[in-house]
């Protein structure tokens, strides 16, 4: 149990990997914020859809909404500044408010769970940690002491934990209660899926017929079977990373697949999380040396190499 | 094996050390069988909107079965080491503030999913995890704006116009490509659809009704609505 994320958590992080993750997240937000479907919900409806629910109070999503395009403006000129790094603190914590409360607004008319499942939290994160030792203005104009090497470790791993846990609950989510997931691990709601949204496949689009007879139900089964068990394959990254790669390619591989069948916004926030997966290489030395780390393959592989 | 004392004492060797770990393993999948009846319970406890079929409910008998199993897994909790997970979370580098934050904030997520619950920002992930009844008559229906010139009729996919790659008319992006999927038909979509067009120099979409084949996705059907 050395490999589990607690203990990983303890190991030395890298100042690059984390800013790295930091300005590339930011700018997924800055994307996320200036994508016109804000705007637009506010031409298409004025009530929330009552199958959803928030823990944000009325009066800010009130606010949200009679304020769209000043809010938006703010959490931009937050963005560029996380993305810079310039007053980090204040504009991740900005960020992360304009972010939660933008996101609100379109799930709450949308129904659609997509950057903000994952982005809430990594926000979160990042207003926590120090994510600015590196690439960042901060660091030219106030260059603080290098932390020690964990500060830079912890936020990652507590990212990937996240990542886990969230495809650990679809997996949960799909097969709980018990009498239901063995109808859904029967491949109808698959089927159903590939059918409603036939028009909306690239497969269709591409060749204009169906990739083969959707009528016929067993692979749809099997294609049931395969995703429960890639996403519960997700809770291995909190015991250990020996199978990272495998595990987060078959994510990847299982969202081009959803993609392919309908539902596109997933690949890219999967692709974006597994830059959480590089292996930092900052050893004490490093750190005691001065320098905040940088990013290699994992020393283990590398010595794997070298032995074989 | 000539000496009959000497092939019993490892007979007993080998049972002492098989049993155990037999019994081990019983434990573990026993353990296992009750934290998923615990699941199954909690997930089964506030109604959901998600399944479109109605799932049959467990009997009464089922039922107190299920909540009996509770207690032995209620009573094992006693044994849990509680003192080195307390540890444990106090050894973590992270700051304290920090730590309290992220912990409260995983075990709203695991109560949201315990309970297949959603409340933003908490969410049990439930997205397709529905159970659906698929049509008996092979058919399906699906509403979709439609463009109608020279004879022919284009059938107008919001997402696909949503796709940078794929899009014939529009310019959106996914989550807008989404949201007007979604409002189809409403009368606010179709004045977004119908000045969209006019921007794209194109005639102003239609709904219409496509009935097509499950399996081989041929149309049957095309009707326009009609509207008042």
């Amino acid at each position: 149990m050395n490999d589990w994320i607690g203990a990983r958590c303890r190991l030395p992080g890298s100042a690059l990997h984390l800013a790295i993750i930091r300005i590339v997240f930011a700018m997924h937000a800055l994307t996320v914020l200036t994508s016109p479907s804000l705007p637009l919900i506010r031409r298409l409806s004025d009530e929330p859809l009552l199958s959803t629910h928030t823990m944000l109070p009325p009066a800010l999503e009130q606010l949200v909404i009679r304020r769209l395009d000043l809010i938006i403006a703010v959490g931009v000129i937050a963005a560029v500044f996380v993305i810079v790094g310039l007053a980090t603190r204040t504009a991740s914590w900005i960020l992360l408010a304009v972010f939660l409360s933008t996101q609100n607004y379109f799930f709450r008319f949308s129904l659609f769970h997509d950057d903000w499942l994952y982005f809430n939290f990594y926000l979160l994160v990042l207003c926590l940690s120090r994510s600015a030792d590196r690439l960042a203005l901060d660091a030219l104009i106030r260059p603080r002491p290098a932390a020690a090497s964990p500060a830079y470790r912890w936020p990652v791993e507590v990212m990937i934990g996240w990542f886990s846990l969230v495809y650990i609950s679809a997996g949960i989510a799909k097969l709980m209660p018990l009498r239901k997931g063995v109808l859904w691990l029967g491949g109808s709601s698959l089927q159903h899926f590939a059918v409603h949204f036939y028009f909306d496949s690239p497969i269709y689009w591409l060749l204009g017929h169906p990739l083969f007879d959707y009528s016929t139900r067993w692979p749809f089964c099997v294609g049931a079977v395969a995703t429960v068990l890639i996403e519960l394959s997700a809770g291995l990254l909190l015991v250990t990373r020996t199978a990272d790669a495998w595990i987060v390619g078959a994510i990847i591989l299982l969202h081009v697949g959803v993609a392919l069948l309908g539902i596109p916004g997933f690949v890219q926030i999967s692709i974006l999380s597994s830059l959480l997966f590089l292996r930092p290489r900052s050893s004490v030395t490093a750190a005691s040396s001065g320098s905040s780390g940088h990013i290699a393959r994992s020393p283990t592989r590398r010595s794997a190499r070298r032995g074989a | 094996m000539s000496n009959p004392l000497s092939a019993a004492r490892a007979l007993r060797s080998l049972v002492l050390s098989y049993v155990p770990q037999r019994v081990r393993t019983f434990q573990t999948l026993l353990y296992v069988v009750l934290v998923a009846n615990a699941v199954d319970l909690s997930t089964s406890w506030l109604p959901t909107f998600f399944d479109t079929v109605e799932l049959t409910r467990p009997s009464r008998a089922m039922t107190a079965l299920q909540l009996t199993l509770l207690a032995p897994l209620l009573w094992s909790a006693r044994r849990w080491p509680w003192r080195r997970l307390a540890r444990l979370w106090a050894d973590l580098p992270i700051p304290f503030a920090s730590r309290a934050i992220l912990s409260a904030i995983v075990f709203m997520q695991l109560v949201h999913v315990a309970f297949r619950m959603e409340s933003y920002p908490f969410s049990s992930v439930a997205m397709f995890s529905n159970v659906v009844e698929i049509p008996a008559t092979g058919s399906y229906r699906n509403n979709s704006y439609v463009i109608c010139r020279d004879n022919q009729v284009e059938l107008v996919r919001m997402l696909r116009e949503a796709n940078p790659y794929f899009a014939r008319h529009f310019d959106w992006d996914y989550k807008a490509g989404w949201l007007l999927r979604m409002y189809k038909g409403t009368p606010a979509a179709d004045a977004v659809m119908a000045e969209a067009a006019r921007s794209a120099g194109i005639p102003a979409p239609t709904m219409a009704t496509i009935t097509y084949d499950a399996g081989s996705g041929r149309v049957r059907s095309l009707v326009p609505w009609k509207r008042p």
